[in-house]
């Protein structure tokens, strides 16, 4: 079995040092991604029910804004990464940071291609009031991309803060 | 003699279909490609002898290549009409599992997280965040118990 402690040096997270220079303040671009993420729900589930109800311009639109709301939460993160004050190797801090968020921002690009399938199906005219599961199933993936941000922001960005990087 | 292949069911028997064989191929790529990338970096070794993202990408291609083949395939079984009610209820099943899955995977990372921190040696150290370890005068010294100000 592995030592823990020299893994982490009996300090979590780790003690800033040459190869760790801090963690994320989860109060900046945490916390936009998180209320961005947040909207995104909303616009989903408004493009949801704008298609129950028939009405194909909200749909578009719902989901138009979904997309580019997914895009922006891309390019946050990935400002995030480039700033970073720890690398994938090195330390097991980083190492399951970037596991854990690096395969959520995966999933965040998935589940922006699966909306982005179902607007473009959208505005060529598929989907009905009642047959409509390829939109449903977007829009549930979506959802579970968004739990597991909060997740991801409550246990790793908030809980595991130390002392944050200066920007 | 034609009505022996007539359908007397709802159910939706898919056409022999190359798209599993070959996304499974291309998914084994891409997490070998994964590994040796994860590998290459920080000056890494790499897996193999192979350095550098290359594997990743030609599995990530082949993978985003089955996707779109899928997709076009299960739109226009949709637009054939073989989505019954029944059928689409399955549809259902099938993601809700998927997304199950996908929330173990999920699981594994925080696991993997969280077993750092939380537990360590009984001589050593533990953490305020997690209370039944043993705990010693090094507790309040971790940077654990700071970041619950």
């Amino acid at each position: 079995m592995v030592e823990r402690n020299a893994l982490t040096g009996g300090h979590w997270p780790p003690k800033p040092s040459d190869h760790f220079h801090g963690t994320f303040d989860p109060w900046g671009l945490p916390l936009v991604n998180t209320l961005i993420l947040l909207t995104s729900g909303t616009t989903v589930t408004w493009a949801h029910h704008a298609l129950l109800e028939n009405n194909r311009k909200g749909l578009v639109w719902g989901l138009v804004l979904t997309v580019i709301l997914g895009v922006l939460f891309t390019a946050c993160q990935a400002y995030e990464y480039m700033h970073a004050g720890f690398n994938f190797a090195g330390h097991i801090y980083g190492s399951t940071f970037f596991m854990a968020t690096g395969f959520h921002g995966a999933h965040v690009i998935i589940g922006t291609l699966f909306l982005t399938v179902c607007l473009v199906r959208a505005m060529k005219g598929a989907f009905t009031p009642k047959q409509h599961f390829g939109f449903e199933a977007a829009a549930w993936y979506w959802h579970f991309v968004d739990v597991v941000w909060l997740f991801l922001f409550m246990c790793i960005y908030v809980i595991g803060a130390g002392t944050p990087l200066a920007h | 003699m034609a009505d022996t292949h007539a359908k007397h069911h709802d159910y939706h028997l898919v056409n022999p279909s190359p798209w599993p064989v070959v996304g499974a191929t291309f998914g084994f790529i891409m997490a070998v490609g994964l590994i040796i990338w994860m590998r290459s970096m920080g000056g890494g070794g790499g897996l193999f002898g192979i350095r550098g993202p290359g594997v990743f990408a030609i599995g990530f291609f082949g993978v985003l290549f089955t996707m779109i083949m899928w997709w076009r395939d299960v739109i226009k079984e949709a637009n054939g009409g073989d989505h019954t009610p029944v059928v689409a209820l399955h549809l259902r099943y099938g993601m809700i599992l998927f997304i199950a899955s996908e929330v173990m995977f999920f699981v594994a990372w925080f696991w993997a997280y969280f077993d750092a921190p939380c537990f360590r040696p009984a001589s050593t150290q533990s953490t305020s965040f997690c209370p039944t370890a043993p705990s010693s005068k090094a507790t309040r010294s971790l940077a654990w118990s700071s970041a619950m100000r």
